[in-house]
Formats: C-alpha cells, structure tokens, sequence
C-alpha cells in the first residue's frame, strides 16, 4: 500500500467523489480512502460500481457452497483403484495413513455410483449428479483441490475468507468491496439461503473488518426474504409520508450543519433503501417465469428440497441479471444438520443431497448458457473439504483435507476440462495440487482483480484475501 | 507451505517470500552452464573419481531439478540455499542441512523421506517425493561424507538483514520516549487543552468554529459520557441554572451515574472482543462471561486506576485482592476473564496448532489493547516495521502458557481464604489437648500391649496361649485383628501378623525367614524424571490449588490432623499427600451460576481442584496415585472444549474405593505435549492425591504403610515388645502436644487412633475432647458463605518460556524466549519458575515510565470522545500506523493522567469534555479551514458523528419509557430472527430485550443482534479500538420496518400522549423534539411537523386517524437528527 494513502485527505463532497471513483480510476484507491476514513468520508455510497485492476472475464459469481463436504471420490473423481481394493485394509493398501476427525479407519470402499465418461470432454462424472454430468462440456473440473484444515468451521472459514479463524471478511465481501456493484438497489453479495446456515455461522459471510455493508445479506428463498424489508405499513402511502416528513427535516439538518457529507450521504441512502422495499419483491416475484424455465430447474420437482433449491438457483441467475455481484447459495435442510458430512450412511446422505441440488445447477447452467449469461458469470461448486478413500466406520467416508474436489464453470474458464489430479486413490492431491488460496486468487482474477493488490489496512496492516499466499491458475483460464 | 500456517497479516511484497514454494520452477540455465560436466576436478574431501562422478551423476542433477528453483541463487526460501556444499553446512533458518556422515540426524534426508509431516521436501506442490532410489543415493552421499567439487563457488545465502533494534526504535523514536508534560503555548485558549489546540491551529492562520450552542453541547456530552440521550425535565434545568459552573455540575452527575460505567465498558468490550460463546461448529457457552462485563461497568464507575486496571487485567489473581465493599466479591480476579473470551474449537486435528491460534489471539488483544503494538505479526518473523523481534511475539506468549483456564469463585474467595486461616488456627488450638486426651485413655491397654498381642498371636497360630490376661471379648477381637493383618500386606500389623500367624514361629530360625519375607524390600519409588507431580513431601511439587477444598499445604507423614464430625476425629497421616478437607464439602454454586460446556466442567471443578505444573508428556501415559473418587482433566495444549470425538479422553474418572492405588490415564496419542493435570473430587467422596507419574507402565511404589520391627529383634516376643515400645513412643508424642509423630511411627500411630476399642479408650473421651473443636469449627462453617458465583478466570500454574517456533511453526522450535515485554521496551526479562510471571509483567507495563500504556489509553478516550483520535490508528501506534495530528498534546495528556490525575478516567474524561475544543459547533465556519485542513486533523469543528448501534437502540428506549435501568445481571436472550439462524441457536428472548440496554443483550458468537450488526457493530474476534461507520441501506431499513423501532415509537407517543392528553399539535410536537432531539424545533421544523400531519390524517381514516401518533413518532426516529450527534 502506498504510503501517500495516509497523508490527509483531500476535501471531497460526495458528489465529487462519486464523480471520481465512478470514471474508473483505481478502484482500490477508493476503497482505501474509504475504508481508512473514519470521517464523513466513510459515509459515501459503498454499493457504487468500481472499475476493476483489469479487463474481466466475469461480472458475477454464483457460489454452489456444498457444505459438509461431498465425496470426491463418488462424484467427479474416478478411482477404479478403489473397486480393486474395495474392503482390504487401507494401511496395507494405501500405506501410511494420516490423522482423520474420528479415528475410525474402516476399509477401502468403492464408489456406490457408477462412472461414465461424459459428454465431447470424456470428463468423468458419476451418476451421483446425472443432471450435472449432462452439461459436463461446461464444467472444469478441478481435482486436486486441498484445505488445510479437517474440521468444518475452520475449513469453512478457511474456504470463504483465506484464514481458519473467525473475524476475516468472507470473498463475497472482498469482492464487494473491490467492485462494488451494479446495481444501486441490491447488495454487492447476497446469501441466498436454502436453510443450511454453514457451521461457523453467519460469519462465513461477514464483512470482517470491511464496514458493514459489504457482508453478505442473507435472503430467504422461503418466507421473509430479507430482514426488515417488508414495510410495516398496510398502505405504501403511508410510509411515503413518513419518508417524506423524515426527508424534510433532514433537508432542514443538512443546512443547518453546513452541508455535511455525512448527512448528505445518510439521505441518499434512506431513499436507496426505499426503493430496495420494491425491487426485492421484483427480483423474488417469478411470475413472469416461463413454466418451461420453472421447469428446467426443477421447481417442479416431487422432492421437495429440490424445489427449494430450484427456486435458490432461479433467483441467483435473476440475480445476475440485476448485476449482484457475488450470490453464494447455502444448500437445503436434506439431511439435517449433517448436510453433506456422511460419516455413516454415505449412500442416503450423497444421494438425498445430490437429488436436491443436481437437477437445478443443471438447469441454472443451461439456463444461464442460453440467455448468454454463462461467460460472464463464474459458476463455482464446492465444498469446504472431501472424504477419505476408505471408510468410516462400514458406511460413512470421514474429513479428508489432502485432495478433493470443486468444479467452475463459464466466466472465462476453460469448459470441458480437468485441473490437476489426486493420486490413484483420490486421497492426496498429486498433479498441480491447489490450495484455497489459489482458488481465490483466480476467482479474483476472473473479476478484473490482482489478489495482491485487493488490500485493506486493518490493525496497522493490508490485509487480503489470500493473506502472503495465492496462484493464478492460468491453465485453466479461457 | 506448511500446514495450518498461517501469517495473520500480510505485505505482499514482505511476506510472500517465506511461504510460496513456487510450482515445478525449473533450474535456471545458467545454473547448469557451470553444473553439470564442468567441475570434475578436485573433491573436498577425497578427491576420487568415484565420488565425483557419483556427485556429478546422482546428487547435482536431482538438486537442480528439484530443489534450486527455490533454494537457489534466485531464491532463498527458508534462508537456504542448495547450490554448494557449504551452504548445505550452513543451512537455513532451520539450521544445517546436513551433517557428513550422519545422513539419519540430518534435516535434508529428513525432508526428502517426508519422515517429519512439516518438512517435506519437494513440497506437495512443487511435486511428488522423490523417488526411494534417489533418497538412498542422497543417504549414501552424506554418509560418505557429502563430496563436492572444490572448483565450484561457495555460495553462502546472503544473509538477511540483521534485525537492528536501535534502527528500529529510531524509525518512531517517540513511542519508545516516556511521555513527560509539555510546555503549554502560549496561545488563547479556555484550557491547558485548548492552547494546544490553537497552537496548531494559528500555525495555518486558521480560526476554529464558534461554540455550538448549550443544547447541542448538552446533547453531545450526555452521549458521550453516558451513551443516552438527556431526559427533557434535565434539559430544562440545565437550561435553568445561571450559574458559572452549570457545565462542569452536569458532567459530574454524569461521571457519577452508573450509565457513565455502562457506556464506557462497551467501548473497552471491543477491545478484548468480548462474546459469551466460543464460536465455531457449536457455538458453545463462555460460562458466566457476562461477569467480566459487569467487572467493567463497576470498575469504570468506581474510578480504579487505571494502572490498577491494566494489572487487575494481567495479574488480577495474583495481587492482593481488590475487594468489592458491598459483596466482599474478589473483584480483581474478574479482570483475568479477559483471556478466555476468545474462540474456541472443540475438535482441532492439531491440538497443538489450535493452541498456537488461540495464544496469538491472545498475544494479539493484550498487546493491541495495553501497548498499541501489533506484536502478533512477529509470529513468524522479526516484524517488518516495528522494533518487535519474534522473539518478543514468544517472550509474551510464555506469560499466557503458564496460565490455564478455570472458572474462579469471585463471589467468595477472599472470605474463604480467611476462613481457611481460622480454620487452621482452630484445629491447632485444639489438637493437642484432643491428642493428650486420646494419650491418656490408651495408655492402660498400651502398656499391656505386647502381651495381649502374644497372646492373640497364640490364638491365632493355635499354640497354647499360657497364661491369658485379656478379657475374653477382647482377645477375639485381636485375633480378628491379626488375621486381618496378616492378609493386608498394607496392615500396619501386617509384618507382625505374618510371623504370628505362623505356628512354627518360635523357632528363630523360621522366625528368621518369616522376617526376611515380610521385610522384601519394598518397590522402588519411580525415578525423580518420571514424576510430574509429588505430593508426598513438602514442597516437593509447587502448591497451587484452587479454592481451599485441599487446606493450605499437602499434608506431612505422621501429621496428626484434628477432623471433622462424622469422620474420625484425630488421624495421622501415614504418608504425605495432598487431601480433601470435608469441611469444604459444603461448597456449593449460586443460583443462575452458567455450566461450561464439554465433558469436563469447569464449574463443577471449582473451588475444589488440585493443579499441577504444565509439564512435557514423554510416555504419554500418566498414572496418578490417589485414594477415593476423582475426575481428572489434562489440560493437553490448554485444550477446553472437551467435547468433540478427538479430545474427549482428556477428561477421566477414576475411583479406587478406599484404597491407595494407581490409576493409569492414557494419553498416547499427546506425547510431546505440554500438560497439567487437575484433579477434582467427585460429589463427597474423599479424595488424596499423592503423585503424578508419566512412564509407560504404572509404577509398583506405594508409600510404606506398614510397622516393621526394630532390626535385631529376633523372636516374636521381642517384636511384640518393640511394637509395645514404639505404640508407648506414639501416646508420648501425643501428649507432648506435637504437631507430627516422626515418620517411622506414622503407620502405627495412625493405626492405634483408629483402635479405640481395643485400646480401651472410651469413645467419650475422644468425643468429649473434640467437643470445643467441633463447636468452634462449626460455628466458623455458620458465618461462611458456601454458595459462590463463578467466573472465567486466569490461573497461575507455572512459569514456561516458549522457543521462538521458526516460521511460526510448533513443529520447529528453535532457541528459548524467556518472558518479557517486546525488548524494545529495555526491560529485565521475568522468569520466574514456578509461577506465569504476569505480576512483574503488570508490574513493568503499569511503570509510570512505560512509554506506551498512559499513552494509548489517553489516545483511546480522546477518539470516543472527537471522533478521531490523536493517533487515528488508535490499536497501533507502529509504523503502519498513522502519525499524531497533536503529539505534544498527547504526550502532555498522558503525563497528566499518570501523575497529576492518578491514572483516573474519569479526571481525563472530565477535562476532555470541558473543552473548547470539545464544545465547538460542528458547522466550520472558516472556508479557509475546509480548504486547507479538509479532513478537520486540527480540530477547528466537531465532526458530525452517527451513533454506535448500541447508542441508537438506548435512546430508542430511553424516550419511550421503556428503559429499564437495571444494571449488571445474566445476558438478556438476543431476539432471534428468520435471519438469526444456524448451528447451535440459543433460545430466543424478548423483542425488546426486557428494555435493558444493548450491553446487557446476550453476545452470542454466531447469533449476533441484527440492528447491531447492520449498525457496524465489530465481530468479536480480536481488538478494535475504531469501528468502522458505514452508511448502508440495512440501517434505514431498521429504523423503517423494524418491529422493535416501531413498537418503541408508539410506547414513545403513548408516553407523549399521557404527559399531554389535551394539548394543541404544536406543543406535542415541541415536548416529542425536546426528547428525541435535545432541543425545541424551528420554526420552519413545526411548519414541517404541522404539514405532515394534516398530510398523515388525510391519508389515515377512521380509527387510524387517531393513532396518527406513533406513525408520526416513528417518522421522528427515522430522521437523521436522531441518530447523528452534531
């Protein structure tokens, strides 16, 4: 960071420095004025667009948050290995095995679902996800992905904010925060919430010492969609008058303080949050849908978290459309509270969480494939770590942090390809290994960003997403 | 890189070097111009052909493939290089790569077998490990003494930049300079303050705002001091009082309300991110964490000092008690509780790095918070600014290690621990007469001994008694007696028993043998190294319990011990060890006292638990020699949350009856570890403790238990004798009044006390003798209060210097830390053995001549009270933080407060507040002055200021009634949301949390409020002195839609409506502007007013029409004059 950032900062109204930060000059200059200030600098508009470090390939990102971590070895990474050595002992078999969460090392257990070759790629997917494996020629399949931690909320906050510890702001915010966004009447980063909330808790999503307005909002896709959004009054009329009493007297204030930013600022956003009171129900009314589209998702469907997540994946392409940023969709209630975490019962658990999400990724990607969406919006799916090889217990697959896997897919990556692999029983990432920090760094890349270079100075020092760490994966790059 | 590592801040340019094993970066070319093929001369070390070819064939190419891509001329990560043999010998930050000749002992071979799980070579991402053939080519290579060629360049690593502490210091020579008063310009000003402030001020020609008025200045101070806006009826007094000081009154009354506490306990809660639950998958209960919050509130109303403050916080459970007057409650232990509020995980893989994350956490809050100094980001590294080595990061988290968790009996401590001394007095008054009286009740029968003993001998062994002098009745009773003995090898009869029980006995040659027998030496006590804890000899283990269930002190062999009715009444003890005393059994938890979580509560072990040092796991097997009932914990790498699948086996019960045994506490899985061990009774039961023993197998010692006769005696008759003699020895010791018969008569003086009746001694006597003990004792239990609230709390277990972990990483630990502030500071290092050294740390912090802690602290209070502080970087004072806009000013405030003021906030709060400075109108005045100081660094105006989310919410309950005032108490459940959602959910509480005010609302990591959270209320998870203020749609939408907001604006018009039931529109409105903002409206304002209304009853019909109030109220709230302070 440059050290003229600290220097006193030149007396800016508001308009002013709209005018600036929104003719695209260094975004991140922005950001620090911004986020330094504790003035009535602080007080401006933090949703307005800003221009990015370079040309992007993407403008949004829908974040498939598989939460409990889905098995690498039953979905997208073949092992005929372990059909070989289905039910030896996996220290004969495999070798020297590392430490997992329960200590409770069953045998070598192949997949319950078949692999096939899919599509003009060949990439191997299994029958687990039969939707998914049919747009396989969009997917890039990433399978050398690592953690560094085998317990879910470390992993979680490790996955969404680059460190293991509560407190750091979750992507959606940093992207956020370097973008902003494209649409004054919604947030930058919204949490489209199947009713998983990720262990760790909301703050897998919070803005860390980012202010407050880039954490991610949660919206329901059942019942209130976001907090306090629904006016307390019966007749829009009535709140206008209110609005409009509040607003008269703060015109009167404004003057009275001699034109204070913050004040200025304050009755700008009053009137933004107005507006937002319409155009949610606008972006959650899908009456104007087409049945073929509804249907495409999956809203239709006999399970009924298949619908909820249909309508999740519905609204983060509507999303899209409306230009937020960074649409992260927590998975629905299958399983309860073990989400995709099958220590025991690997065969329920995978099969009733896949049911529920598979048919609606599917469909968001054709969907966004056809309005032409899909090259600029990066589409990533993924849990915070994967399963062992061998078995927990006779039935389930414990935390396996060496190797597991993600796929993206559109916004400026490479469709039909693989990314690195694990070894030959899917348990160690060998070929092109990437950690949590890589994958960060070329999300960010996608969206116009250098990761070294989207900082923000906390606690005397520039903070990032990928803390001192984080490649580019240009190989997989379109 | 290294798992689980993790720098907690980062300068791209600066850190990225240490961690980033590049991909598969090929050798350069260059390297192999003078590689390969070229240097085929003379080898170091034996110069034959055979070598270098090896060397040219095996080794250089592997290097060069595999290795100088990062430890090569271009890089040198690790501070290694691999490109000549005497950088291999010199190594890196690890030290020697390679030691000829011992290719097992050297780091490299290490590296490329992946023997080590944080040091594998190639790294996972560079590549697959090498292949077993090139491994052995390597071992065999340093075996045969790592050959190479002598042509080739040495090529040492530049070294990096050596560390130059004075460099440093000089970079911000006034951080490190004690602040001393300033000389006061000579400038007009109202104040010592003020004259500062011109000063700077007229050296750009320029002039500050005019005063805002009284009603504003009012407002703002109220906010300030209190954090709730003024009540009308003390507006109009205010308003009313003509005299000269009607300021300076009404700061005091509020410096003395306790809102003043309320306000200010929240800002410090920010610093020490403050929660009640841990966070993470379950989002478990802190247990009582709200104590420290009220510890706060009372401390900040009382004025402690704050260098009294700085130490409670650091050392509060080691200095003499602070008491509170009304409770007597031990106040200075709460500030301790600071350390525990953090994160905790309940199931880390790595137990040992999870404790590193959690010592940084708390490195980083106590040096963030007191110093300013970011000393955390010199975990792995010298810092890159500051003059803060990574030594210093280690130095400071030795004074945390020693430390563990524990949940501490406030509420009584103090009064226990007195108790306990009169306790003792008590039973010293007593025993000897008790004792004396036992002694001369026995002594008939004693004096009869030997022979009665014979005689049961005979019996026993069937031979002819002879001439019987015992009583029939009594004569069973000791053959009983001696069979028994004779079974038990811990008898203290046993020895002779055996030889009695043995008809053949009279013969001296048998007797002999029967001797021998009974006299196999006992088991070897366990070597010293293996014993972790000793209980059985004063001293020998360091005595530091908590609470006074286990007296004073352990207890000594032949200790003759006065007890407790229902027990017996005089005992010796026949070893040492450490012993519940039941007249603590009463202790018992107050009403609403919160439970930990986890397998092993702490609250159930308080007041009540033995500790041990911390100490190394080697076997990682630990056997404890105990009698009775005990639940055991191991505090392996401070690990609290006993809960999840891994851990769970940190906490055991054991029980063995009534016996002295071992029990074995399998621990395999920590060896390597540092540990202590608490051990607590369970229920009632008692519970001895005499050792700790780490070693594979339990030990077979047990402490002698048993009489054996003098060496010489030679038949059965004479050991009788000598058994006479010493049971003789016994009643003399005992009515000589001792504290202690001697060790070798212990086991039968403790067996004689329990042999009332076979002595002879009427129960009365002894009942009788005890009577004033048990009266005394009882009438002491009578004025003790047995229930306690508890709190989370600091324990000093003992004194551990950390190593410097190199790269931060535990599995490489290199030189010692020994504990002490950041060196910088130039003070002695503290390293006291036995004991965590946070009292001489508080001691040298709270040094009036400490440069930075009056500093910070004078920093902290001007930024709550301006807006900004003097250093706006208010928890980093370093280089990356920002310069003072009035560093004499600073210096010249911390002075003051640390000697003229005696470190008293309120006396700093006070003249702050009665500034010029602080009463200047927000509106600048000077166009000059926004056009050469833009951003107010000079202070010619107030800034306009939001509201913290807290201070919002108040005011929202304070003009509506519905304030209630009550302070302190358990958390207010938070009201739970369709958007308060997750794992671990709490109950849900009121929507208007019972009308409390928002610091009394439960702090959940993970159900954190919803208004607080749109408001930019900080996330607990380490220090923040400045909140950000944003300015976001979320808190409009709070204050439109928010059920909370619209049901305390109708309480508010209720309450307007009841003051005013018949008055005209236009003093409604007045009274409703008087309370939400401080003032009477404008004349244009009531214009406003006025017209909304006609417009609302339009709209509104019927019944709505005459609820037009509260609509109206809610549209008041959500004008901008009532959440920002100008």
């Amino acid at each position: 960071m440059s050290p003229a950032l600290n220097l006193p900062l030149p007396h800016l109204s508001r308009r002013r420095l709209l005018q600036r930060a929104g003719g695209g000059f260094g975004a991140m200059a922005f950001s620090a004025l911004f986020g330094n200030s504790n003035t009535s600098a602080a007080a401006s508009n933090p949703s307005l667009a800003r221009a990015p470090h370079f040309p992007a390939k993407a403008r949004s990102v829908i974040f498939l948050f598989m939460e409990g971590a889905p098995s690498q070895v039953d979905s997208f990474d073949y092992k005929p290995m372990l059909e070989k050595h289905h039910g030896k002992d996996p220290r004969q078999a495999i070798g020297r095995l590392e430490k997992t969460q329960f200590e409770n090392v069953g045998t070598v257990m192949k997949s319950s679902w078949d692999f096939k070759q899919r599509g003009q790629s060949g990439l191997w997917i299994s029958d687990l996800f039969p939707h998914i494996a049919g747009r396989a020629d969009d997917l890039c399949v990433l399978n050398s992905m690592t953690s560094q931690f085998p317990e879910h909320t470390s992993a979680n906050y490790f996955l969404h904010s680059g460190l293991g510890l509560q407190g750091r702001p979750s992507m959606g915010a940093w992207v956020a925060y370097g973008l902003g966004s494209h649409n004054d009447n919604l947030p930058g980063f919204v949490v489209l919430n199947g009713g998983q909330i990720p262990s760790g808790g909301l703050d897998c999503f919070g803005s860390g010492f980012l202010p407050a307005s880039y954490q991610g909002s949660l919206l329901n896709a059942n019942g209130t969609p976001i907090a306090n959004i629904v006016p307390g009054e019966k007749i829009p009329a009535w709140q206008l008058a209110k609005r409009h009493l509040a607003e008269r007297l703060n015109r009167l204030s404004l003057v009275d303080s001699g034109g204070s930013d913050a004040l200025e600022s304050a009755i700008a956003n009053a009137e933004l949050a107005g507006r937002m009171q319409s155009t949610v129900p606008d972006l959650l009314d899908l009456s104007g849908e087409s049945e073929a589209t509804k249907k495409l998702y999956g809203m239709d469907a006999e399970f009924a978290h298949t619908k909820t997540y249909a309508r999740q994946c519905l609204l983060a392409r509507r999303m899209v459309e409306r230009g937020v940023r960074f649409i992260e969709l927590t998975i629905p209630m299958v399983d309860g509270y073990s989400r995709w975490d099958a220590h025991g019962g690997l065969k329920s658990n995978h099969g009733n969480n896949a049911r529920a999400v598979d048919q609606p990724i599917a469909g968001l990607l054709a969907d966004l494939k056809q309005r032409g969406l899909l090259d600029s919006t990066l589409v990533v799916f993924g849990g915070e770590f994967g399963r062992t090889p061998f078995a927990q217990g006779g039935d389930g697959r414990d935390h396996n942090e060496y190797a597991f896997s993600m796929w993206l897919a559109g916004g400026g990556v490479r469709p039909g390809m693989s990314w690195g692999s694990s070894d030959e029983w899917g348990y160690k990432a060998q070929e092109n290994p990437m950690e949590m920090h890589d994958l960060h760094a070329t999300v960010l890349h996608l969206l116009g960003m250098d990761h070294t270079r989207l900082t923000y100075r906390f606690g005397g020092r520039d903070i990032r997403l990928t803390d001192v760490h984080g490649q580019v994966v240009r190989g997989i790059l379109a | 890189m290294w798992k689980g590592k993790s720098c907690t801040g980062f300068w791209p340019e600066f850190c990225a070097e240490q961690l980033n094993y590049r991909v598969n970066r090929r050798p350069f070319k260059f390297i192999r111009a003078f590689g390969i093929g070229v240097c085929f001369v003379g080898f170091l070390t034996s110069g034959l052909a055979q070598e270098a070819e090896f060397f040219e064939k095996r080794i250089r190419p592997v290097l060069h493939e595999n290795c100088l891509g990062c430890h090569g001329p271009e890089k040198q990560k690790g501070g290694l290089r691999l490109d000549s043999r005497q950088a291999l010998l010199e190594g890196g930050d690890s030290g020697p790569v390679i030691i000829p000749g011992q290719p097992e002992e050297s780091l490299l071979l290490k590296a490329v077998r992946h023997t080590e799980k944080d040091l594998q070579m190639p790294p996972s991402k560079a590549g697959p490990k090498l292949p077993e053939s090139t491994i052995a080519d390597f071992a065999a290579w340093v075996q045969a003494g790592a050959a190479w060629p002598q042509g080739d360049a040495v090529t040492v690593p530049a070294r990096k930049e050596v560390f130059n502490l004075e460099a440093r210091k000089q970079r911000l020579p006034w951080i490190w300079q004690t602040p001393q008063a300033q000389p006061v310009p000579e400038t007009a000003g109202a104040t010592e303050v003020d004259q500062f402030i011109s000063a700077k001020l007229a050296t750009q020609g320029l002039a500050p705002a005019p005063a805002a008025d009284d009603l504003t200045w009012f407002r703002r101070a109220s906010f300030a001091i209190t954090g709730l806006p003024p009540q009308r009826e003390a507006m109009h007094a205010f308003l009313l009082d003509g005299s000269p000081q009607r300021r300076e009154r009404v700061v005091d009354s509020m410096l003395g309300s306790p809102h003043f506490g309320e306000r200010w306990a929240r800002h410090w809660m920010d610093l020490v991110r403050y929660a009640e639950t841990r966070g993470h998958e379950g989002d478990y209960l802190i247990a009582n964490a709200w104590r420290y919050r009220d510890y706060l509130i009372r401390a900040i109303n009382a004025d402690v000092p704050y260098n009294q403050f700085v130490s409670e916080h650091l050392a509060g459970d080691l200095l003499p008690p602070r008491l509170d007057p009304d409770t007597g409650a031990n106040e200075s232990v709460l500030a301790t509780g600071w350390a525990f509020l953090g994160e905790e995980n309940h199931s880390p893989v790595d137990i040992r790095q999870d404790e590193c994350g959690r010592i940084d956490n708390k490195v980083d809050v106590l040096t963030k918070t007191f110093m300013g100094l970011t000393v955390a980001c010199a975990r792995c590294h010298d810092h890159k600014f500051d003059a803060i080595t990574q030594k210093d990061y280690y130095a400071m988290s030795g004074f945390l290690l020693g430390s563990p968790y524990r949940q501490v009996r406030f509420g009584t401590m103090a009064v226990h621990s007195e108790a306990a001394e009169k306790l003792t007095a008590i039973r010293t008054e007593h025993r000897a007469a008790m004792a004396a009286a036992f002694a001369k009740a026995a002594r008939p029968a004693v004096g009869q001994l030997a022979s009665q003993l014979l005689a049961a001998a005979r019996t026993l062994a069937g031979v002819n008694p002879g001439v019987v002098t015992v009583p029939d009745g009594f004569l069973t009773a000791w053959v009983e007696q001696l069979k028994q003995a004779s079974e038990t090898a811990q008898h203290p009869l046993y020895a002779f028993a055996v030889m009695a029980r043995d008809a053949e006995a009279a013969n001296p040659e048998r007797f002999k043998e029967l001797l021998r027998k009974t006299l196999t030496p006992a088991p070897a006590r366990p070597p010293d190294a293996s014993i972790e804890a000793d209980f059985t000899s004063p001293g020998a283990t360091a005595w530091k319990p908590d609470g006074p269930s286990f007296g004073p002190r352990a207890l000594t062999p032949g200790e003759v011990i006065p007890g407790t009715a229902g027990q017996a009444l005089l005992r010796v003890m026949t070893y040492g060890a450490a012993v519940r005393d039941p007249f603590w059994n009463r202790l018992s938890l107050a009403p609403g006292t919160e439970v930990d979580s986890g397998s092993q509560s702490a609250t159930a072990r308080a007041g009540r638990t033995l500790v041990t040092p911390r100490f190394t796991l080697k076997s990682g097997r630990l056997h404890y020699l105990i009698r009775g009932k005990a639940s055991i914990y191991a505090g392996v790498d401070t690990h609290i949350m006993v809960t999840g699948p891994l851990h769970g086996g940190l906490a055991a019960q054991f029980d063995t009856q009534d016996k002295l045994a071992w029990v074995t506490h399998p621990l395999n899985a920590y060896t390597g570890h540092r540990t202590h061990v608490e051990m607590a009774p369970v229920g009632g039961s008692p519970l001895e403790v005499l050792m700790v023993v780490d070693a594979a197998e339990p030990p077979a010692w047990l402490p002698s238990l048993t009489w054996l006769p003098e060496a010489g005696v030679a038949s059965l008759e004479a050991a009788a004798e000598s058994l006479q003699t010493g049971a003789l020895a016994v009643l003399d010791s005992l009515a000589s009044g001792t504290s202690s018969i001697g060790a070798g008569l212990a086991p039968l003086a403790s067996w004689m006390l329990q042999q009332e009746s076979l002595l002879g001694v009427n129960p009365a006597v002894l009942t009788e003798s005890a009577a004033g003990l048990l009266k005394a004792q009882d009438e002491l239990a009578r004025t003790i209060r047995w229930d306690s609230a508890l709190a989370p709390a600091l324990m000093d277990a003992s004194g551990i210097d950390e190593n410097v972990l190199i790269r931060g990483n535990p599995q490489r630990p290199g030189v010692l830390a020994s504990r002490g502030l950041p060196e910088a500071f130039g003070q002695a290092r503290i390293a006291p053995a036995g004991s965590s050294g946070r009292m001489e740390l508080a001691r040298q912090l709270t040094d009036p001549d400490n440069p930075l802690v009056a500093r910070v602290m004078v920093n902290r209070v001007w930024h709550h009270l301006f807006g900004r502080g003097i250093v706006p970087t208010v928890d980093n004072f370093g280089f990356l933080g920002e310069r003072p806009s009035h560093p004499e000013l600073l210096d010249h405030l911390a002075w003051q407060f640390s000697h003229a003021d005696h470190w008293s906030l309120k006396g700093l709060i006070r003249r702050l507040v009665l500034t010029d400075a602080f009463a200047r109108s927000s509106r600048a005045s000077d166009p000059r002055a926004t056009a050469i100081d833009p951003a107010n660094l000079l202070l010619h105006h107030m800034p306009v200021r939001r509201l913290e989310g807290e201070a919002i919410r108040d005011a929202l309950l304070s003009i509506s009634g519905r304030l209630d005032e009550t302070l302190f108490g358990a958390p207010i459940p938070v009201h739970l949301t369709e958007f308060l959602i997750g794992r671990g959910s709490p109950d849900s509480g009121p929507l208007d949390g019972h009308g409390r005010r928002s610091i009394y609302t439960s702090l959940h990591r993970n159900f954190l409020p919803g208004m607080m959270q749109a408001f930019d209320f900080p996330t607990p998870f380490s220090t923040v002195g400045r909140r950000n203020t944003t300015n976001v749609p979320a808190q409009s939408l709070v204050m439109m839609n928010d059920p909370f907001v619209r049901e305390q604006a109708a309480l508010w018009a209720a309450r307007m409506m009841k003051a005013l039931p018949d008055a005209l529109d236009e003093e409604r409105i007045r009274w409703l502007f008087e309370s939400a903002f401080t003032r009477p409206p404008g004349a244009g304002e009531i214009r406003i007013a006025l017209d909304s209304l006609a417009d609302m009853r339009s709209l509104y019909t019927g019944d709505q029409a005459a609820s037009i109030w509260p609509e109206f109220c809610h549209a008041l709230v959500n004008a901008n004059d009532f959440i920002y302070l100008k």
